[in-house]
């Protein structure tokens, strides 16, 4: 290792010399490293947004619309009836119905407020799932204190029915968001937009909100009411593990089977609606991985160019330096360390580009600012990355005879 | 001259396949993730309707909450109210206008003998088609008189119309929405605006809605919206009519203004408006009614992605980096054919040809990596479809992005040859000539 660096000067003299292809590459690096360090970055700041759990047992969660078309339908009576017989299908653990479906990218949201005496900039942004009694076995969500709804705490009706006092259920973050003492939660009272009085009657563990992009992900509530219209409405159906690709179809056909007068439409795996609605990110990612293999590809094999090359120009050299009483390990090392000067000074350079670009990204767009964490490990990379990619040549450059050197070109 | 530098740049090629196969990956690869970003980037930013855009506006009415304004920028909400739809319909100054909300229905054949699918619907007035000046096969829309009315009469897209009707005209007769009988008017042709502008709702890129329906409809059936609907203050909603009458925004509004004085007595129109229905005790926030034309629209909206602009802004980078590295292997090559160059000029070739010939050897390159590019892109745009899915209408090389790779594939191996050919006719032949 010492003698590696104690090279490093001569090494250093001759590059300046000749240093077109040299400052070439390093420029090569330093965008590399610009490039790699930011992109892995957002990558990884997608993987862990994917990586959230909606609060929802994804894999065994399925849902459904129903449109009846024949006026003069009872949506009541239909629900109750069709829920009974969901309910009746071995492999269903339960079901229920809510007005939109976490991560589903529709819904409604509204403020909630510790005391009925609203001012402006009060309460907490709250994504409000309109639902029934059988919510948390149906969404398979985690109920941490309190209880689920009781079925004669839940009221339904036309559009005022989503507007009244109800019980509601909170997320553990909008739980702490609004009683930000702690204490017991359950058996509390908060209030919705005109002064409503909702009652807190249990906590979950996790309940995301349907959109993404909403900064407030985490904060969201059921309600143990809802709207009977259809366009409201969704059958969320969650079966025993395993079950749900082999229930999902014959949900499908009971439910038009039981009334042949109305369309059975989106069913769709919550697993399903998540990975749609993440498409973007996973796609992001996707794209910024390739174009990571890719660049660091075209920059080895700029360096393995280079270095060849220059194994071709330096043959007399070598030859002589072989001659002198050079070992096949100070050739490969005077390569190996020449790579290493090069990748260091544009690594140099990648440092300051790197923050650059982050910067524009971060004035330019919406993207939080690089983790300098990312940079260090991104010099390691090229450094490794630039010593591995000289060796064939290096190797090829010490196998060169010493006679070399007594001939001419 | 061409041709003789071309055979010769060709034979070059040749004697070094695995350094021109480099390089010409390397342009390849450099224009094909370039062109892959940059598609995805053009078809985002596309103009949907390119001879109007500027004299179709969107209007917004500051209708918000005191105390927060809609976005924190300052923006309107961008929908109305129906109440102030219903007042704006009333002017005469815009050419054409229309407010409108997506709804759905289950569509039946008018006997019900096939079982019915389910549409989605745009909810709007007559003017609609000839605003957003939609292609029709067969028939035409309506007037003013069936959007008061609510006559159940409907405006089929092609692809229903092909669905039910096998493609015939069905002008005249009738099908069913959720099971009451509408009689077919008009047929539309193809079409597919992209984005789809002029509903905020939903995703950028879908499709138009399959059936269209007199405005007057929407409220006769008490249909709902099928996009958002927002509020902001507390209100008791308790009929449909305490709906129609209240705060809630969920319509959107386009109006046709041909010129800049028909625009600027539609702003003023509004903005009385609003002073009218501020002595009302409503509006309370500071006047700040907007027309937007369609591209103005476009970009508050977002529609092209930030990361769309991220990926457009590193994929340069990437082909920076590969002319760097193109460069650095150019060098290598012309400084190693030093002798022959040296050979060229002593028998009097002049420096200026000699950068010629190596200029048309470093295009060739070009060229090649150029279709390699096109190749790659056009593998890369599936790949992105298949990332994205849904983005189908988007994702499709046209014959101005071909010539925009071809162009920059030739324009930036030129850039990075021309550095290496100054170089290698700056050695003096003679001491490399007598080298040999």
């Amino acid at each position: 290792m010492k003698k590696f660096f104690l090279e490093a000067g001569p090494v250093l003299r001759a590059l300046t010399r000749s240093r077109a292809g040299a400052v070439l590459i390093a420029l090569q690096c330093a965008i590399t490293l610009a490039i790699l360090t930011n992109a892995i970055f957002i990558i990884q700041d997608r993987v862990r947004q994917m990586a959230r759990p909606s609060g929802v047992d994804s894999e065994n969660v399925f849902s459904m619309r129903v449109k009846p078309y024949k006026p003069g339908f009872n949506l009541a009576n239909d629900i109750d009836r069709d829920m009974a017989a969901i309910r009746a299908m071995p492999g269903i653990v339960d079901a229920g119905v809510i007005n939109s479906l976490p991560l589903s990218e529709g819904g409604s949201s509204g403020r909630i407020y510790q005391s009925p005496d609203i001012k402006p900039g009060d309460g907490q942004f709250t994504a409000n799932y309109y639902t029934d009694d059988h919510s948390l076995g149906s969404l398979g969500l985690k109920l941490v204190e309190g209880r689920g709804f009781l079925p004669e705490e839940v009221k339904r009706g036309d559009r005022t029915a989503d507007r009244g006092e109800a019980s509601i259920i909170l997320s553990q973050t909008l739980a702490k968001k609004m009683f930000p003492g702690g204490g017991p939660v359950a058996g509390k009272t908060l209030y919705t937009d005109d002064g409503t009085a909702q009652h807190v009657v249990g906590v979950v563990e996790r309940l995301q909100a349907p959109w993404i992009s909403f900064g407030e992900l985490e904060q969201a509530m059921l309600l143990s009411q809802y709207r009977l219209e259809p366009a409201y409405l969704v059958y969320v159906i969650r079966s025993q593990p395993g079950q749900r690709n082999a229930l999902m179809p014959q949900v499908e056909k009971k439910l038009q089977e039981l009334d042949p007068d109305r369309i059975i439409r989106s069913p769709r795996t919550q697993s399903e609606i998540e990975s749609d609605t993440y498409a973007s990110y996973r796609a992001m990612a996707v794209i910024l991985g390739t174009v990571i293999v890719l660049i660091v590809a075209v920059t080895s094999l700029g360096i393995i160019g280079l270095a060849s090359f220059n194994v071709n120009v330096r043959r007399k050299q070598i030859g002589t330096r072989r001659a002198l009483g050079a070992q096949k390990g100070d050739i490969i090392r005077y390569f190996l360390v020449e790579s290493w000067l090069i990748t260091t000074g544009g690594a140099l350079v990648g440092v300051g580009l790197s923050f650059a670009l982050s910067w524009w990204m971060v004035n330019t767009f919406d993207l939080p600012p690089l983790d300098w964490r990312y940079v260090p490990v991104g010099v390691l990379f090229l450094w490794v990355l630039g010593q591995i990619a000289v060796l064939a040549p290096a190797r090829r450059a010490a196998e060169l005879p010493p006679a070399l050197a007594t001939r001419s070109a | 001259m061409l041709t003789y530098n071309l055979r010769l740049a060709w034979m070059s090629l040749r004697k070094h396949p695995v350094l021109s196969l480099l390089m010409i990956g390397a342009i390849g690869l450099g224009i094909g993730v370039c062109m892959t970003t940059l598609t995805v980037y053009t078809l985002m930013s596309n103009n949907p309707i390119p001879h109007k855009s500027s004299a179709l506006y969107a209007v917004q009415l500051d209708s918000w909450d005191p105390n927060d304004p809609y976005t924190e920028s300052g923006r309107p909400p961008p929908e109305l109210s129906y109440r102030d739809a219903q007042a704006l319909m009333e002017s005469t100054i815009p050419k054409r206008q229309a407010a409108m909300f997506k709804s759905g229905f289950a569509l039946q054949d008018a006997e019900a003998k096939q079982p019915p699918f389910t549409v989605l619907a745009r909810v709007t007035y007559g003017d609609f088609f000839g605003l957003f000046e939609v292609p029709f096969l067969f028939g035409g829309g309506w007037d003013r008189s069936a959007d008061r009315n609510a006559q159940q009469i409907v405006v089929l897209s092609k692809e229903i119309n092909d669905k039910v009707f096998g493609g015939a005209n069905s002008v005249g007769k009738n099908i069913r929405l959720d099971d009451r009988e509408y009689r077919v008017v008009g047929v539309m042709d193809h079409w597919h605006p992209s984005p789809k502008f002029y509903d905020p709702n939903n995703g950028d890129f879908d499709d138009p809605e399959e059936v269209y329906v007199p405005f007057g409809l929407g409220t006769a059936l008490e249909l709902t919206s099928y996009g958002n609907t927002n509020a902001w203050k507390p209100e008791k909603i308790n009929s449909f009519q305490d709906f129609l009458n209240s705060e809630y925004i969920w319509i959107q509004f386009w109006a046709e203004l041909p010129d800049a004085k028909t625009k600027d007595d539609y702003q003023a129109y509004i903005d009385q408006y609003v002073l009218e229905q501020k002595k009302l005790g409503r509006f309370p926030r500071p006047l700040n009614n907007r027309l937007s034309d369609v591209m103005k629209w476009m970009d508050e909206r977002e529609v092209v992605t930030d990361d769309s602009r991220v990926l457009v802004g590193l994929s340069f980078l990437f082909l920076a980096v590969c002319l760097l590295n193109i460069v650095g292997l150019l060098l290598a090559k012309f400084l190693g054919k030093s002798a022959e160059i040296a050979l060229r000029r002593a028998v009097g070739a002049t420096r200026w040809q000699i950068v010629q010939k190596h200029l048309v050897e470093v295009g060739l390159i070009g060229l090649l990596g150029g279709a390699l590019g096109l190749l790659l892109a056009f593998g890369g745009l599936r790949g992105v479809k298949a990332l994205y899915g849904g983005y189908d209408h988007l994702v499709q090389l046209d014959g101005r992005l071909l010539l925009i790779a071809v162009g920059l594939a030739l324009l930036s191996s030129l850039a990075a040859g021309l550095y290496p050919a100054w170089r290698a006719v700056q050695l003096a032949p003679a001491g490399l000539l007598k080298t040999q």
